[in-house]
């Protein structure tokens, strides 16, 4: 207890210098004067940057430490303590930057364009936390994260969601991962970024919509359980696969269930699977037309999304600036709309005509048909892949901690009375 | 083995209570001071310091008066500080409410996570054990997922459905724009037959435009009558009375003469005959599609008829300053016409109108959107069009250079040089400063351009792998012309100035050959009519002097009515557009 209060006094005295340096963030257009008077000139202060090792020091070795305190320790205080840290360094203190969660935009860049430099810092902050999942489960949400460790500590009053809506709910982040894939890939920007609804905290600066955003979701935390992790992350996703293959992840009873049912409340991120003792309401025979049945629709349904997509592309290419951008001018050059917008004033004082802007966002769009049909045949296969998994018979006897969605907060743990002394192996 | 654990949930109710008011007063601080920074944001959002309309309306004021009042300049600097420090002030607030923000965040996490400490709930086995019912759960589970998928291909196919399918082309658009402006009906051409425009010299016998052939104020007509006076009558062949408002110079092509003029509610076209100096016909403006019903803000000096109108046979145009742009034939009959979109311009839109071939480009001078567009001479739709980086209150000139034709245009820093046919730049030279309103000169190769507070600059022209270039060779400061254009004649650049100097600058070298005071002052450009000068005083006196190294003084006539449009100079007469009337000088007369 004390520890974990000595981290939050830390975590106050480096807010402190970490609010004051944005102070002079604001930008104000300068005063006109016409009495000869010479602005001085702007002198921009050189990098001063942490040293990368440092960061990639500091990940891997929470890592490690959210994976003992986890999986050995079993103790969620020092988990906490260890969550505190990294919203102060990652989050307030190296400003939300590096971050995993973004990270996978710049591999994804990388790879549709080999001359996009990826730094290895930036490589390894995409790779340990995966590592990490395919060993330890998502060790990485449950401490290392900065959004996850801000919603972790506001989630204080957590309500359970109807398991049914809460799976339905987890199709999102599949979506937000196709649409920020997509944006990269066509060169539109990261939307992770853009959308960061925390970053904004973190730099004690933004839109306001951005603040709005997190604090409704801050908000929302406290009674549903990490919004932003459960229900948007799109890193969660290439989490959740590398955690369903996991090698050591975390048991709620260390030994054998007593089913004493007492952690079926305990969870509120709806990640602890029930014992299924009850019959199959189907036959094996029944079941398994079923699965077939579901098996043949899937390229089916896959084109049929795709082409749905395809169709769509318009709205969708609407993610690239330059198409909004297309958009406002003929808007204003149609006489639809007043005045302009900071983008089409810069683009009218620009060189670029609108012939030459059409020609490009035309360009854009044909792009986007592509691409937006991807993105169809995807969601079209994350959906019949979710129906075909809960078409599958299974039993389960103990009440286990589901590997895919479970994010290692070990609250858990203090429900289960089962548990096994230090250097004990017995049951 | 089974482990009690029974510590974990201990009640403290002293501490428990402590913590959860410590949680209530954080909760409501932050509200508080949510409401408060979200108050003041939008406040913030209301309030645009530099652009505050009490603050503009006096700097707008003190630019179109002419005495430097510190009173005046002593408020725009009180309020511009004020707006400025409210401004300042409202920013303090939010960082200052964003460091209370977090500070109460983090008493609210604490006292919160304390009080789930010191009241723990001790779990028990659930009334209802969700371990029951997972089958008919995983069926709904199953159809929730369906319908999810069914709810995101339902919005797909509405994004698309209400989605305009593609982007139109640039020849798409410009039809379409060309399209909207013709609504109003009668306004558009509909005929297709070919209709062939005069070539470059076809237009060296009239006076289509601004200053002539070109718009550089040289005339082609063999001789200009020398003398005259117009309280007399001698060598006046006819003299109309006026009643046009409006500060537009004549333009004539064979027995038509045509200017424009407008009031804050009419805009007309007047064709005069240029034999007898009888009204042929006058065309009032309908109101096309987006012309606005309130005029735009002009200046008295500027008015809504400042740019001269175009004659390109068998049409002619005319623009006004809330941006209406017509095209009528020889008879009245309008062919086409739009509006443009009131140009955002304090003076007034004064740039006139030139055309080449089968296009007639506007120089657009709107500051929010400063543009060269080239329209279809017959049909008025868009071909080209090119930004501007900002406006003046001057007029484009054509000048065939090494017979290459090339358009000059002057804005507020540059002067630029365009490709007519597609609106390619060919070269810019940044030598201006301030509102410029004199346009460019030309002679010996070499483009003059000078506005007073600033520098005047020739620009030699050249070639460089095939593409028409320029460079600054000589800059001269002293006396220079603010409102009349120079005047390239022989081997020299001649100003007049609205303080009354004339003055003669060496076209090659710069060198400043005399300066001339008269009375007045010059508004209208002077114009080169073989070896001699005519300048136009405000007062209505011509002087006619040579383009000579020393100054020759050759006539001075005056008309007695005060003058400001440029005169036009063809078929060995002289046309004038003065305040009260309208002149034909001949000799003979």
């Amino acid at each position: 207890m004390r520890r974990y209060y000595s981290t939050l006094l830390v975590s106050l005295l480096v807010l402190i210098p970490a609010v004051h340096a944005q102070d002079g963030a604001f930008r104000f257009p300068m005063p006109e004067f016409e009495s000869g008077y010479h602005h001085p000139e702007q002198v921009f202060p050189g990098a001063d940057l942490t040293n990368p090792r440092v960061d990639v020091l500091v990940l891997a070795v929470v890592l490690a430490l959210s994976a003992w305190f986890v999986l050995r320790r079993r103790n969620r205080r020092e988990l906490l303590a260890l969550t505190v840290f990294s919203l102060v360094y990652f989050g307030f203190w190296r400003q939300g930057c590096v971050c995993s969660v973004g990270s996978l935009q710049n591999i994804a860049a990388s790879l549709v364009d080999p001359t996009f430099p990826v730094p290895w810092v930036v490589l390894l902050f995409f790779l340990l936390p995966l590592i990490a999942a395919l060993f330890f489960g998502r060790v990485f949400c449950a401490a290392a994260c900065p959004l996850g460790a801000i919603q972790e500590l506001f989630t204080l009053w957590p309500l359970q969601l109807p398991r049914p809506l809460d799976r339905v709910l987890r199709l999102f982040p599949y979506l937000y991962l196709g649409l920020a894939l997509l944006s990269v890939f066509l060169d539109s920007g990261f939307l992770i970024c853009a959308y960061d609804p925390f970053i904004g905290f973190f730099r004690q600066g933004g839109s306001f919509n951005m603040l709005l955003a997190g604090a409704l979701l801050l908000t929302a935390g406290i009674f549903i359980g990490r919004p932003y992790c459960r229900y948007l992350c799109p890193y969660g996703v290439l989490l959740s696969w590398m955690s369903t293959f996991s090698k050591w992840h975390l048991r709620i009873p260390e030994k054998a269930c007593i089913q004493c049912k007492l952690c079926e409340e305990a969870c509120p991120y709806g990640a602890i699977d029930f014992p299924v003792t009850e019959a199959a309401p189907l036959t094996r025979h029944a079941g398994a037309r079923q699965l077939m049945l579901f098996t043949v629709l899937t390229p089916l349904v896959i084109l049929l999304c795709a082409w749905i997509g395809m169709m769509s592309h318009v709205y969708l290419a609407r993610i690239h600036s330059d198409i909004r951008l297309t958009e406002r001018i003929l808007a204003e050059e149609r006489g639809e709309v007043e005045g302009m917008t900071i983008e089409s004033e810069a683009f009218r004082s620009g060189n670029t005509t609108i012939p030459a802007l059409l020609e490009s966002a035309g360009k854009i769009q044909e792009q986007y048909k592509r691409g937006s049909a991807w993105l169809g045949a995807f969601m079209g296969l994350v959906i019949m892949v979710m129906i075909i998994r809960l078409s599958l018979v299974r039993h389960r006897v103990d009440y286990e901690a589901n590997k895919t969605h479970c994010v290692s907060c070990a609250r858990c743990f203090a429900y289960c009375p089962v548990e096994e002394e230090a250097g004990c192996v017995t049951q | 083995m089974l482990r009690n654990k029974s510590h974990h949930f201990i009640k403290k109710p002293f501490l428990f209570q402590l913590s959860a008011i410590a949680a209530v007063v954080s909760a409501l601080f932050i509200l508080i001071v949510s409401t408060l920074m979200i108050a003041n944001y939008i406040q913030i959002l209301a309030l645009d310091p530099v652009d505050q309309p009490e603050l503009l309306a006096l700097r707008e004021e003190y630019a179109h008066s002419s005495e430097m009042d510190p009173e005046m300049i002593a408020r725009i600097r009180a309020l511009d500080f004020l707006s400025r420090k409210a401004y300042f002030t409202s920013q303090t607030h939010l960082i200052t409410g964003g460091k209370l923000l977090l500070g109460a965040a983090i008493v609210f996490l604490v006292s919160m996570r304390l009080a789930g400490r010191w009241n723990p709930q001790a779990p028990g086995p659930p009334q209802v054990s969700l371990s029951k019912g997972h089958w008919s759960r995983q069926s709904l589970l199953r159809e929730l997922v369906i319908l999810a998928g069914l709810v995101l291909m339902i919005v797909a196919a509405l994004a698309a459905l209400f989605t305009p399918l593609n982007l139109p082309t640039a020849e798409e658009l410009a039809a379409e724009l060309a399209e909207d402006g013709g609504e109003a009906g009668e306004t558009v051409a509909t005929s297709e037959e070919d209709i062939v425009f005069p070539d470059w010299e076809a237009l060296q016998k009239q006076w289509p435009s601004f200053r002539g052939p070109g718009g550089y104020g040289r005339a082609r007509t063999e001789k200009a009558p020398l003398q005259w006076d117009g309280e007399t009558g001698k060598n006046i062949r006819w003299k109309t009375a006026l009643e046009a408002p409006g500060f537009n110079s004549p333009v004539v092509w064979g027995d038509s003469l045509f200017f424009s003029s407008a009031t804050d509610t009419e805009r007309k076209i007047h064709c005069y005959d240029t034999e007898e100096g009888e009204l042929k016909w006058e065309l009032q403006l309908p109101a096309f599609p987006g012309t606005p019903d309130t005029p735009p803000r002009v200046s008295d000096d500027t008015g809504h008829a400042a740019p001269t109108m175009v004659v390109h046979y068998p049409f002619v145009y005319a623009i006004f300053a809330n941006g209406d742009l017509v095209c009528c034939d020889f008879s009245g009959e309008v062919v086409w016409g739009k509006n443009l979109g009131v140009p955002e311009n304090h003076y007034g839109h004064s740039s006139s109108l030139i055309a080449w071939e089968e296009l007639l480009y506007i120089q657009f001078d709107d500051k929010k959107n400063p543009r060269l567009t080239a329209l279809n001479a017959q049909t008025g739709n868009v071909v080209w069009e090119t930004k501007r980086k900002t406006i003046s209150w001057a007029s484009p000139s054509i000048i065939l250079h090494e017979n290459r034709p090339q358009l000059i245009l002057a804005s507020e820093k540059d002067v630029d040089s365009y490709n007519l046919s597609n609106g390619a730049l060919y070269w810019s030279v940044e030598c201006l400063d301030g509102e410029v309103a004199p346009s460019p000169a030309w002679t010996k190769a070499h483009v003059f351009v000078g506005q007073d507070y600033s520098i005047a600059t020739a620009i030699k022209l050249s070639e460089e792998g095939g593409t028409p270039a320029g460079e600054a060779v000589w800059e001269w400061d002293d006396s220079l012309t603010d409102i009349a254009s120079p005047v390239g004649a022989q081997d020299y650049f001649i100003m007049a100035t609205s303080r009354g100097e004339i003055v003669c600058l060496d076209a090659l070298t710069g060198e400043d050959h005399w300066l001339e005071d008269y009375d007045d002052g010059f508004h209208a450009s002077p114009i080169s009519v073989g070896d001699l000068v005519y300048a136009l005083e405000t007062n209505g006196d011509m002087h006619i002097f040579k383009a000579s190294s020393d100054y020759e003084l050759v006539a001075r006539n005056a008309l007695g009515d005060k003058a400001s449009a440029t005169p036009a100079f063809v078929n060995n007469r002289i046309y004038l557009r003065t305040h009260a009337y309208l002149w034909c000088v001949e000799e003979g007369s």
